[in-house]
This record gives C-alpha cells, sequence and structure tokens, in this order.
C-alpha cells in the first residue's frame, strides 16, 4: 500500500476550501498558495495517520495556522498599508460595499494571525468558540478574548469601521 | 457597513484552487526518503556505541524538519548591543537612580560572588549594579534584562529586588521576588521568589499600572517564558518512558486555564544526545517554544555533556516543528594534574535569549562566554553580532536570559 493512498482525492476534494482559507488567512495569493502547500505537504508526510482522523481537512487549516504564526514572528515588519486610501468610486452602491470590503481587507493586514485566524474560523468557515478553540488548542475563553480584541483592533484603525457587523 | 462574514465570502469567491498537488506529493516522497535513511544511520550508531566503539553521530530528526544553521556565521551589527565589550573595565560607576541611562543590551560578571553584576547599555557605557552583602550568599542575586532593554531586574544594595526603567527613572519594587521570564515584546514580565522561583506572577510593566496575576505551576517547570498577551509556558519536567526522553510543557492561557502538553521526542533526539533535568526552553512566540539538546562523549575523565542542537516546538500540540543544526560542538577535556581538568578546545553554543530581532546564542571557547550571535529561525542564517574582548566573564546575560 503507498504511503499516499487517498491522499490526491482529499486535494481533489477539499482543494478548493483549503485554497479559500488560505487566502483569507493571509491576504495574497503567493502567500496563501505558499502557505497550502506547507500544510499539504507537513498531512502528506503524515497521511497514513491523518487519513484516520475524523476531519482530516481540518488538521490541514490547523497546519496552515501554526505557519502562519511562525511566519509573522520572522517578519516582524508588517506591510503598513493605509486604511484610509480607497480606489475611486464609480457608482454610490457598489462604490460603498467595494470601499467598506477594501477597508476591512486592508485592516486585517494589521491584526495580528491569531485575531485573523480566530476571525476567518468564526466568520467564514462557521466554526463555534469550541470548534475555534479545539482547532487552534487553546481554551474557550481565549477564543472569545482574542475575537473581542481583534473586532476592537479593527474599529480601533479605521474609524469608518465602527459599525462593522459580525452575526 | 456589511457584514464581516459576507466580506469574507465576496473576498473568497474568487480564489482560485491552488494547483499545488505535484509539488505536494514531490515533496513529502522526498521527506519520506529522507526518514528512512536517518532512521538506518541511527539505528547504526546505536549499535557501534553498544559494542565498545563510540561514534558521535550526529542524527538527524526523522519526522520535523531540519533547518541547517552550521554555515560560519557572518558579521553583523544590532542597534541595541556594542560590536565589542571591554570586560576589563575598572570599576565602572554605579548605576545612577535619578536619570535615564538608556536600554540595555547585557550583563556579565567578572567573578563570583559577592562580586557585583556590570550593565551594559546600548551604546556601550558601563555601570555597576549594587553590591549585596546583607543577603544570604545561597539566594541568587541575578539581575536580568527584558528582551527590548528597557527593563531591569536587579536587587538593591539591602537585596531587594526592583524593576527598573532604564530608559527613565520609574522603580517598581518587587521585594524579594526577581524576574524569572519575559514576553518577547517585553509587554509582560514573569516574577517569582528569588530562592525557590515558586509562586510565579505576570506582572504587565509598571506604565499600565496592571495588577499582578497569579500563574498555576509546579516546582518541577520553571518559567519557560510569557505571551504577549501575558500567558504562560512553563517546561523542563522530563519523564523517561521507555528509555525516552520526554518534555512536558505547562500551557496556561490568558483565561487563567492550565494544561499539559506533552512533547514526544523520541526520534528527534539521537543515540548520543538527551535532555536532561534543568534544559533549558525559552518561547520563541506565542505558541512555540526552543529547547536546546545535549551532546554526550564518554572520555576518560568519564561521561560529560556539552550543549548542541536546538529543537523548535509547537507549545499547544506538542508537535516538534524542526530541529536546528548547530554547529558540531566540540567537547574536549584535557587532564592538567592529579585532579585538575581543563576544557582546552572546548567550543559550543547555548541557547540564550529570544529577542524581537531573533534568537540569540551565547558562544563558548575553553570556558568562557566570547561572543554573540544572532540566529534566524527560518534560514538557519547566523551572525556575529558582539564579541567579549579580553573575556574575563565569569556569566554574561543577555536581554531577555533569566
Amino acid at each position: 500500500m503507498d504511503a499516499f493512498d487517498g491522499f490526491p482525492d482529499f486535494m481533489a476534494t477539499n482543494g478548493s476550501a483549503l485554497s479559500r482559507f488560505a487566502y483569507l488567512l493571509v491576504g495574497n495569493h503567493a502567500d496563501a498558495e505558499d502557505l497550502l502547500q506547507s500544510a499539504l505537504t507537513k498531512t502528506a508526510v503524515h497521511w497514513r495517520r491523518v487519513a484516520r482522523y475524523d476531519n482530516p481537512a481540518a488538521y490541514v487549516r490547523q497546519a496552515m495556522v501554526n505557519e502562519i504564526y511562525g511566519r509573522w514572528r520572522r517578519r516582524r515588519l508588517l506591510r503598513m498599508v493605509s486604511v484610509t486610501k480607497v480606489p475611486e468610486r464609480s457608482s454610490a452602491d457598489a462604490a460603498d460595499a467595494s470601499v467598506d470590503r477594501l477597508v476591512v481587507w486592508r485592516a486585517l493586514d494589521r491584526l495580528t494571525p491569531r485575531q485573523r485566524a480566530v476571525l476567518v474560523l468564526r466568520f467564514h468557515e462557521d466554526l463555534s468558540v469550541e470548534e475555534t478553540a479545539a482547532l487552534l488548542r487553546c481554551s474557550t475563553g481565549t477564543v472569545k478574548s482574542q475575537t473581542h480584541a481583534a473586532l476592537s483592533r479593527l474599529r480601533e484603525m479605521a474609524p469608518e469601521l465602527a459599525d462593522l457587523r459580525v452575526s | 457597513m456589511p457584514e464581516l462574514r459576507t466580506i469574507f465570502a465576496h473576498e473568497a469567491a474568487d480564489v482560485p484552487t491552488y494547483d499545488v498537488g505535484a509539488k505536494v506529493l514531490r515533496a513529502a516522497r522526498r521527506r519520506r526518503r529522507l526518514r528512512t535513511t536517518v532512521t538506518a544511520a541511527t539505528a547504526l550508531a546505536a549499535v557501534l556505541g553498544g559494542g565498545g566503539l563510540f561514534v558521535t553521530l550526529r542524527s538527524a530528526s526523522p519526522a520535523a524538519d531540519m533547518i541547517a544553521a552550521d554555515r560560519p556565521a557572518t558579521v553583523s551589527s544590532v542597534a541595541w548591543l556594542p560590536s565589542s565589550v571591554d570586560m576589563t573595565v575598572p570599576e565602572p560607576p554605579l548605576l545612577p537612580l535619578d536619570r535615564a541611562v538608556g536600554r540595555g543590551a547585557l550583563i556579565y560578571k567578572t567573578c563570583d560572588l559577592p562580586c557585583p553584576a556590570r550593565l551594559v547599555t546600548e551604546d556601550g557605557t558601563q555601570y555597576a549594579l549594587p553590591r549585596v552583602a546583607q543577603m544570604p550568599p545561597t539566594i541568587p542575586r541575578r539581575a536580568t534584562l527584558s528582551p527590548d532593554g528597557r527593563w531591569l531586574s536587579y536587587p538593591d544594595a539591602q537585596g531587594n529586588y526592583l524593576l527598573r526603567d532604564l530608559t527613565g527613572t520609574k522603580t517598581l519594587p518587587t521585594g524579594n521576588r526577581r524576574a524569572t521570564g519575559w514576553s518577547a515584546d517585553s509587554a509582560w514580565v514573569g516574577v517569582a521568589d528569588a530562592s525557590s522561583e515558586d509562586g510565579v506572577e505576570a506582572l504587565a510593566p509598571p506604565a499600565t499600572n496592571a495588577a499582578a496575576r497569579p500563574l498555576p505551576a509546579d516546582d518541577t517547570r520553571p518559567l519557560a517564558g510569557l505571551t504577549t498577551d501575558g500567558a504562560a509556558v512553563f517546561g523542563g519536567a522530563e519523564a523517561h518512558e521507555d528509555g525516552n526522553p520526554r518534555i512536558d510543557l505547562y500551557v496556561v492561557d490568558d483565561s487563567g486555564a492550565g494544561r499539559s502538553v506533552p512533547v514526544d521526542v523520541k526520534g528527534q533526539v539521537g543515540s548520543t544526545e538527551d535532555l536532561h533535568s534543568g534544559t533549558l526552553i525559552r518561547t520563541v512566540d506565542d505558541d512555540t517554544v526552543l529547547v536546546q539538546l545535549l551532546e554526550w562523549s564518554d572520555s576518560k575523565q568519564g561521561r560529560t555533556s556539552i550543549a548542541g542542537d536546538l529543537l523548535h516546538i509547537d507549545a499547544a500540540s506538542g508537535e516538534v516543528l524542526a530541529r536546528i543544526r548547530l554547529p558540531e560542538p566540540i567537547n574536549t577535556t584535557t587532564v592538567t594534574g592529579e585532579s585538575a581538568t581543563t576544557a582546552k578546545g572546548q567550543a559550543f553554543r547555548t541557547l540564550a535569549a529570544v529577542v524581537p530581532d531573533g534568537v540569540l546564542l551565547k558562544v563558548f571557547r575553553d570556558g568562557a562566554p566570547v561572543a554573540v550571535e544572532l540566529l534566524d529561525l527560518a534560514s538557519g542564517d547566523r551572525s556575529t553580532i558582539a564579541t567579549f574582548a579580553n573575556s574575563v566573564a565569569t556569566e554574561v546575560l543577555l536581554p531577555g536570559e533569566s
């Protein structure tokens, strides 16, 4: 039996969702592809074990989160992107929504990796507090406090995000 | 303002599926081939060692990434550490309390107790710390610097510890409690009883007036460090199950909840390597730690050990993320006379601290600290950032080291 039996199928089934997750974690395609490749490689090396898990995709997500923590420490000088620089408006309603998304997207760049990961897991992957805590290997209290801290920081960085909504 | 969920969904909608499958499988196959090769080599070393022929074979981790950090070091500098420190300066002035002196770069001592320690600031100025005569000689009088060099924890002449802002004049008395660990960003300091290191509490800098927060710990696990949100990692207790060393981390999150995280280093530790009590653990960032292995060798004087490679560990899962291969240590001893031995020709590096610039290593030759290197964990690049001219130091403490 080959050590990677089933792994190509796993990648085919989960590749899209994991690509989106990687992109939301790091905010650009180059880093996201690199991140996904690194996490999948680690997963493949341990595939015989991981394949038996209930949710191997969660293992890949966890590997990605661990990876970005390490990369952030190595890249101390964060990109300083002004959240007030926005593109020209074209039409009223569509432009307003576009501007809002751009403001939020750039503000996300200035969160810590843990804060950003918590928001992505909670509000894109739709994980519960408990599921997020399990994936991040921390307490539910930490998830809640990191969520609060992340949202507060977004609002603090850009006053126009004061009414940023979450459900 | 739309919902955050909607914003995420919109951004994610156009993300393509990254085509990494082929590259992933190639890389994974290569790593599995390396594991098979190294495991066989490790087994060979064990057989040869057991047969009386000692082979110092540095075995690589079969399951963790290997980062080669054993290339020659370049020469570089950092703003906060003078490139050369003269340790023969006679009687520097006492550290003043009424003015700022600038960030600390390192602390050193040139003799044993009751010899006072000396502080070197980032501009190279040296100051003597108070001579403490009243404390029992068995109580440590260890001064420590925060990773950013701003805060100095040290005992005054009466033996009471102070936490001093070197960039100003603010001083916080901490009684008989000294700093035993810092967060990488210097935002948090762990203080504990100077003699027993029991009763660790986390303190935010005095500027924030935050109250001290007790951290649960036991007496077998020293503080490895704090995270940027005031959580803590304790470590060092080893259990030898089936003859294999194991590290037990105890992680306390910022809500105060603690949990054990066993780190199984089986397969990461070669047949000529070990951990033993007092193995140094340092926090790297909020979620990972570094631990240093020891290499041992047999000689006429018996079995001796010397500092070796580093392991980078995920403190949340206990997974060994990488092994950092440092230059091969040289562990030689020379018998001079009937009872004296010297460490002539001995050379090794010890894991000192983690600062914003990277990992600090202290270089020792013939038993004395001679230089400081900065290690980039990702690339394995090392650079010599300071040398100690005429090194007569018995001890050197770098920022973040406690």
